[in-house]
């Protein structure tokens, strides 16, 4: 939920509860001064009564006119007890219950003693009070709109600094190194905020580029010696006998290995530092074609069956990669086969599959593009599937492995 | 399979043929800082009878290519001082004709594409063999020497280079793709051991990974071996398994 929303929310909830308390009470308390004043006027009237008597020795005429009735009734019981009550009567037309306060009292004239009923309508009063509620209703819509447009307008404008750090954020990409320009609020929050991200931008695009020199420096670094051993190999074998030759070799293999896998970890490194950004759209095709022509001799000399079923599909990648991709899945393919096995190819707009013969894995498919895994009998460097499901994952393409009894499949899909 | 002999047959007859193995001292420079790669570098290029010359960093390198020429500059891009591109620099405003050979640590395509639009004539990315180094060195001074025009020879072989034909005297040796390679490959380091493992990467490139499995270069071999002896040329010596030598 957004903050606005939420800040919006709490502040309406507790808006109506104030109201709706503070207009209740409100209604109590007029309603209870509006019902005073009635019994004050009823009062008055007994009081009249009482003087009208007193001067006149006879009952006034009993009157009924707009709001107000004058009763008198002899009385049945000999002590009329006073008392004030609210009822409801039928109003003058009679069609509708109209709320009344009633006064009963005792008055003795001529010696009868009658039971005088004095009644008030409450109507007015009522009405007074319905008036009340509808305009503390609207008060408190009036306030919930008011309320929610001000913090709409002036949140959002308060707030503008952070949706302008935080879109600045989303852009922000550790490989352009163009650094990100925050405005000055005249927020003190915001601008420590921005102060406290710019720092942490600049760490971030040092630590890249320390990362960069240190992948460039390593390959230096490692490839050197290497270049010095393979250099000093090439000169003893000009002068080894027999038995040093086989020694020399091991050594040579080994040298190549160690090459291959510090090749392999770069290009892992690089992939994932994302230095190979150019991509374009690669005629899949074309490149397959090419490679299986590469690959042809190899499969040949292990009597390989191949079947092809490739369409003029283009997939946007990096060339280099792309090549490194094919290479890497179908020397995969090549080498964990079986002699006179089969390798079927199919690319489509939607996926390109690599289905080889080959036997069972000796390790949980699960770990199957994970560094360093690898089958008991591969001697290869363990990192060629890595390699490819890390370009599949720089270049936005999914890849998957499954299985069938004594065949190995690998579909890359090309979802847009 | 393609049979080069077939794409241009007539070339034959228009070679003039250069002999420069022997005619003068071909001069290389080594640009390079790691002393013992120098080492290795100056003593095998030295027998192939190539005079050395040496620069550890960028300011000795500068100072000899301003003054001297050579038929190769061996060239390292991280050197101490400055970086080998700048050399390459340096060497287009001399407007010196020297051959350029990178070998740099940093096997990426874009330090490739740089160097060779600066002018380098080839990149070889280390680690490399010595055998291929003198094969790309071979050809970029065939390259300079002979306006592209050249001819490899080896008693009575004769390797076209650009036309990619090889000949015995006068007579078309009938050779696939890879035995052509194979054999340009040898007599560029005619009377050296050639570690299998050389000859693998230099066939099929180090990408393809699968060059720990030698019964390729066997094959190869063996067929370019039988095609040169139907010829009477014994020349592919196997030395204890582990490599060969092309000598008489």
């Amino acid at each position: 939920m957004k903050l606005l929303n939420r800040y919006n929310r709490a502040n309406i909830f507790t808006a109506i509860v104030i109201l709706l308390a503070t207009s209740t009470a409100y209604y109590f308390i007029v309603r209870t001064i509006l019902l005073q004043q009635l019994d004050r006027d009823l009062k008055v009237e007994e009081q009249e009564i009482y003087e009208y008597v007193k001067e006149k020795n006879t009952l006034p005429t009993a009157s009924q006119y707009k709001g107000q009735e004058i009763k008198f009734t002899v009385a049945k019981k000999s002590v009329v007890k006073r008392q004030l009550s609210t009822s409801a009567v039928f109003n003058r037309e009679g069609n509708e219950e109209e709320p009344v306060r009633v006064l009963t009292f005792a008055v003795s004239a001529n010696g009868i003693l009658y039971e005088a009923i004095v009644i008030k309508s409450q109507v007015e009063a009522e009405d007074l009070l319905e008036l009340i509620v509808l305009v503390t209703g609207a008060i408190i819509l009036l306030m919930l709109v008011v309320i929610s447009l001000v913090n709409r307008l002036l949140l959002s404008k308060l707030w503008q600094p952070f949706y302008n750090t935080l879109s600045q954020l989303r852009t922000f990409d550790v490989k352009n190194v163009a650094t990100i320009k925050f405005p000055s609020s005249n927020v003190d929050e915001f601008n420590e905020l921005n102060a406290s991200v710019s720092i942490m931008i600049k760490r971030i695009n040092e630590e890249f580029l320390t990362l960069k020199a240190f992948t460039d420096n390593a390959s230096h670094e490692m490839q050197t010696p290497l270049a010095i051993i393979n250099s000093k190999l090439d000169i003893l074998l000009q002068t080894a006998n027999e038995k040093q030759a086989e020694q020399l070799q091991a050594v040579y293999n080994a040298t190549g290995r160690l090459t291959r896998l510090n090749q392999a970890l770069l290009l892992l490194t690089k992939i994932n530092n994302e230095q190979f950004k150019n991509q374009h759209d690669i005629n899949f095709k074309k490149l397959i074609e090419q490679k299986l022509m590469q690959f042809d001799e190899l499969m040949k000399t292990r009597k390989i069956k191949l079947t092809v079923e490739i369409e003029e599909v283009y997939i946007n990648i990096n060339e280099e990669l792309a090549e490194i991709l094919i290479n890497n899945l179908l020397s995969n393919a090549i080498r964990h086969n079986f002699k006179e096995g089969y390798i079927k190819l199919q690319l489509d707009l939607k996926k390109f599959s690599i289905i080889n013969s080959g036997p069972a894995l000796t390790f949980d498919e699960k770990h199957i593009f994970q560094r360093f895994q690898k089958s008991s009998h591969s001697t290869g460097t363990g990192l060629g599937l890595a390699v490819v499901q890390q370009i599949c994952e720089s270049s936005r393409l999914s890849i998957a492995y499954s299985k069938n009894p004594d065949e190995h499949i690998f579909t890359i899909l090309f979802s847009e | 399979m393609l049979f080069y002999h077939s794409l241009i047959p007539q070339f034959f007859f228009n070679f003039r043929f250069f002999f420069y193995s022997n005619s003068h001292s071909l001069k290389i420079l080594i640009i390079e800082d790691e002393a013992e790669l120098v080492k290795s570098l100056t003593t095998y290029l030295r027998e192939e009878s190539y005079v050395c010359e040496t620069a550890s960093n960028y300011y000795e390198a500068i100072n000899k290519i301003e003054v001297y020429d050579y038929d190769c500059i061996l060239l390292d891009i991280s050197l101490p001082g400055g970086s080998g591109l700048d050399i390459l620099k340096q060497l287009k405003e001399n407007q010196k004709v020297d051959g350029v050979l990178i070998i740099s640590a940093k096997n990426s395509v874009d330090d490739r594409v740089e160097g060779l639009k600066f002018g380098a004539d080839d990149y070889l990315p280390k680690p490399f063999h010595l055998s291929e180094l003198s094969a790309r060195i071979a050809a970029i001074i065939r390259r300079k020497n002979f306006n592209g025009n050249s001819v490899l020879k080896f008693n009575e072989i004769t390797i076209d280079t650009n036309a990619k034909i090889a000949f015995y005297e006068s007579e078309v040796i009938d050779l696939t793709r890879k035995e052509f390679e194979l054999l340009l490959y040898f007599v560029s380091n005619k009377r050296r051991v050639i570690s299998k493992n050389a000859i693998a990467e230099h066939l099929w490139g180090d990408e393809m990974d699968i060059v720990d499995n030698f019964d390729f270069i066997y094959t190869h071999i063996k067929n370019l071996r039988k095609k040169l002896m139907e010829k009477d040329c014994n020349y592919i010596k196997s030395i204890y398994g582990m490599g060969y030598k092309f000598s008489d």
